[in-house]
């Protein structure tokens, strides 16, 4: 079966679903999804990463996994630990959950301690770099990019797509063209920006693309291949 | 470690009641230097049972807090839960190397709704094994989102694992009913610590969960609930 979803868009995407209730069934069907419209990458907590690889055995589609999702405030240790598992368990791709206090507080020898920390757990897997940008100064987010580029980050990203303070629903960021654009200006072209929040349609993805994202995470709730495939394909 | 608190019935006093709740640093984007500045608003009160922080954090807030009684906590696969159990035990031993009391820890949250109460119990166990007597663990399975035969399931693969604390729900919008606690303590007696988190609003939420056999309560509005504790309980 050939995809609807045209391939600069479908390889581009990080195909991912962190509801709590995700179920080992919701994870086998993104995969599938991921291979029959061959997209980039999947994304899972930890604990899915080995049901994942076995169903994303032998295909293009890599795995990746969150690492200290979705706040950051595990210790250093405990996020190289539990990125040190998830490439055991087939992992080729990390997302790292920045300690935001330490950034926040400008305390980059701590951010750079805790980046190199995972980095080195990490073997050859690729690492990205979460950073809410809504939490943080256009000046703080270039000195982390900079960083997270020297230590061999390949991508960063501006959210991990949860909320941020438990009583307060909007502190969950959204993907926009406008954050792209920070986090490109923020990367000095040394570090590739990943959008992330609320994407579900093929007209975002082009939009996010198009500000200078690489990566975009899109929602893979039932019926995401469609909304990526956009109307007209739907219709044919 | 584990404390059976509701059977002495409801907190009569406020330093009783204050004993029975807990709180976090206000936003996981805080700095080191707000926390601080949190958890010095403490100096004034009734101990509290513990405050969570940030795992970097723990050394700084016991300085703080050791003096005025309360204890640190951690929490870690929170409050999402998918995480390895590698992670959750790393975390584990490391709330132990830096002296935390508690670390709340999400349960294998796609494992139960994928009906694997088997990993649920191995994951559970791992932890329990990790935290020996040198931290209290408190395991989430998130209840307010669960069928009553998911709650009683995840439960019984807890207890089989040697779990002796739950915290029934995370907060974020998924809230532990007054019923949960019912329904816990009535099969399972007094089996598990059970600490209650969202939606704790107010002072009459409060005492409406230690009514119904909630030992402790986490609630973030904590200064607010403590003043109306003062006046209503003194």
């Amino acid at each position: 079966m050939t995809s609807a979803i045209p391939r600069e868009i479908a390889g581009a995407v990080e195909y991912t679903d962190v509801r709590k209730d995700v179920t080992y069934a919701d994870v086998e069907r993104i995969c599938l999804e991921a291979v029959r419209h061959q997209l980039g990458t999947v994304v899972v907590p930890s604990a899915l990463v080995r049901r994942a690889a076995t169903c994303l055995a032998k295909t293009d589609v890599s795995v990746s996994c969150y690492v200290g999702y979705p706040f950051g405030t595990q210790a250093a240790i405990v996020k190289a630990r539990e990125a040190e598992v998830a490439v055991a368990h087939g992992a080729t791709e990390l997302e790292i959950v920045l300690h935001h206090g330490a950034a926040r507080a400008a305390r980059w020898s701590e951010v750079e301690a805790e980046l190199a920390t995972v980095q080195r757990a990490a073997g050859i897997a690729m690492l990205k770099l979460v950073a809410e940008a809504s939490f943080l100064e256009d000046d703080d987010l270039s000195s982390i990019a900079r960083l997270a580029a020297d230590v061999g980050y390949a991508i960063i990203a501006n959210t991990a797509g949860f909320r941020i303070v438990s009583t307060r629903p909007d502190t969950q960021s959204e993907a926009s063209p406008e954050v792209v654009e920070r986090l490109v200006r923020a990367g000095g072209g040394r570090i590739r920006p990943k959008a992330t929040g609320g994407v579900t349609v093929r007209e975002d993805v082009i939009r996010l693309l198009s500000a200078g994202a690489t990566r975009v995470a899109v929602n893979a709730a039932p019926g995401a291949p469609r909304r990526l495939a956009g109307t007209q394909q739907e219709e044919t | 470690m584990y404390r059976q608190l509701a059977a002495a019935g409801t907190p009569k006093t406020p330093e009783q009641f204050a004993k029975r709740m807990m709180t976090a640093v206000f936003s996981p984007a805080a700095t080191e230097e707000e926390a601080k500045g949190f958890l010095q608003r403490f100096g004034d009160l009734p101990p509290i049972d513990a405050i969570f922080v940030d795992q970097p954090w723990v050394g700084m807030a016991k300085e703080i807090l050791d003096p005025l009684g309360v204890g640190v906590g951690v929490e870690t696969a929170y409050p999402i839960g998918n995480t390895s159990t590698e992670a959750k035990v790393a975390a584990i031993e490391e709330g132990i190397r830096r002296g935390a009391i508690e670390i709340d820890v999400g349960g294998h949250f796609a494992a139960i709704v994928s009906g694997d109460y088997a990993s649920v119990q191995t994951d559970a166990r791992a932890m329990v094994e990790a935290a020996g007597d040198d931290i209290r663990v408190m395991v989430l399975p998130e209840t307010a989102i669960l069928s009553n035969d998911e709650k009683l399931r995840t439960l019984e693969a807890y207890a089989k694992a040697g779990v002796r604390g739950i915290k029934t729900s995370s907060g974020y919008g998924w809230n532990t009913q007054p019923e949960d606690v019912l329904l816990i303590r009535r099969v399972f007696g007094d089996a598990f610590q059970i600490d209650v988190s969202g939606g704790v609003r107010s002072f009459d939420d409060a005492m409406g969960y230690f009514e119904v056999g909630t030992d402790k309560i986490h609630a973030s509005p904590i200064f607010r609930i403590l003043e109306e504790a003062e006046g209503r309980l003194s």
